[in-house]
């Protein structure tokens, strides 16, 4: 242990590194999720206001089958901050609905800084009771076939 | 030679009550190490102004291509590649500095390293940029919770 220690003192870096996986919406290879109960869910970020969007199937008798409906739920910031709790609540409702769901969209505004996107990927993976939707999308990608910027115009001679 | 003994043995008492509480000091500090302990090289170092921001995940970060992004530019391989100003006020969503070069890398890894208060907009032109280059692995780095 007394050998231990110093080794570790002297090696250690005194910032951990993590990463957190990322999956581009529009790249057009995610492979299609399991039917469930809940058939889009979003997570949109503009300041510090989030809005929760869902489709939930209709599971009335008189429904048609695949009709929807949309379910939107607005998070107001919990004084300055990002209120996570009331965002992780919200999304919980969703996963018991469907609790096969794993996947969430997630489109923070421009003006978003990169702190608070970590922090909402963060909170919409797991919550204290567990997990909650552990692949994140991140939107606001224009989708589209990959094109080649234009060459550089010749100079004149 | 009872005398004799007596002052021998408290001083052995006395020592044997110290000990204990020492290893299970050392024992806590050596614990707390190994949790955090890493030895990743520090992001950016010259820049001061650069921090990366806090995550709860605990998945580690392989070795790959890495894309800094901060306020003030985008570098590649820590090479300066663009200003991110342009790109902040411009409505371009391509960024034409880092695209031929993520192109000739298309299929691996990549790590994008953004400063926590650079804004959204410019990961979502480097992740689209990323995208149209063919780079299908993208990795966003933080910093651990159990950073030292």
């Amino acid at each position: 242990m007394f050998l231990l220690l110093p080794f570790l003192l002297l090696t250690t870096s005194v910032q951990k590194l993590v990463g957190l996986d990322l999956r581009i919406p529009s790249s057009g290879d995610l492979p299609p999720e399991l039917p469930g109960a809940v058939e889009d869910l979003t997570v949109r970020a503009e300041g510090k206001t989030l809005t929760v969007q869902a489709s939930v199937r209709k599971s009335d008798v008189g429904a048609n089958i695949g009709e929807t409906e949309a379910r939107v739920v607005e998070v107001d910031p919990a004084g300055e901050a990002l209120d996570l709790a009331g965002l992780q609540a919200a999304l919980r409702t969703f996963k018991r609905l469907d609790p096969e769901r794993t996947r969430v969209l997630l489109i923070p505004g421009d003006a978003v800084p990169g702190r608070d996107v970590v922090l909402l990927m963060d909170a919409v993976r797991a919550d204290r009771d567990g997990e909650l939707f552990p692949e994140v999308a991140l939107g606001g990608i224009e989708a589209g076939p990959a094109e080649a910027p234009a060459a550089p115009a010749e100079e004149a001679p | 030679m009872r005398r004799l003994t007596r002052p021998a043995r408290k001083r052995a008492d006395f020592g044997a009550a110290a000990l204990a509480p020492m290893v299970d000091m050392l024992t806590i500090l050596l614990v707390f190490l190994l949790k955090s302990w890493s030895t990743d090289p520090p992001v950016r170092p010259d820049d001061k102004t650069f921090a990366l921001p806090t995550s709860t995940s605990e998945r580690p970060v392989y070795t790959s291509l890495e894309l800094d992004v901060t306020e003030e530019a985008i570098y590649l391989g820590g090479v300066r590649a663009a200003g991110s100003r342009f790109y902040v006020e411009q409505d371009e969503t391509l960024i034409r500095e880092i695209y031929e070069a993520l192109q000739m890398r298309a299929g691996q890894p990549l790590q994008v390293r953004m400063d926590e208060d650079a804004p959204y907009e410019l990961l979502r032109k480097v992740l689209f940029t990323a995208q149209q280059a063919g780079v299908e692995d993208v990795t966003v780095v933080a910093a651990s919770r159990s950073s030292l």
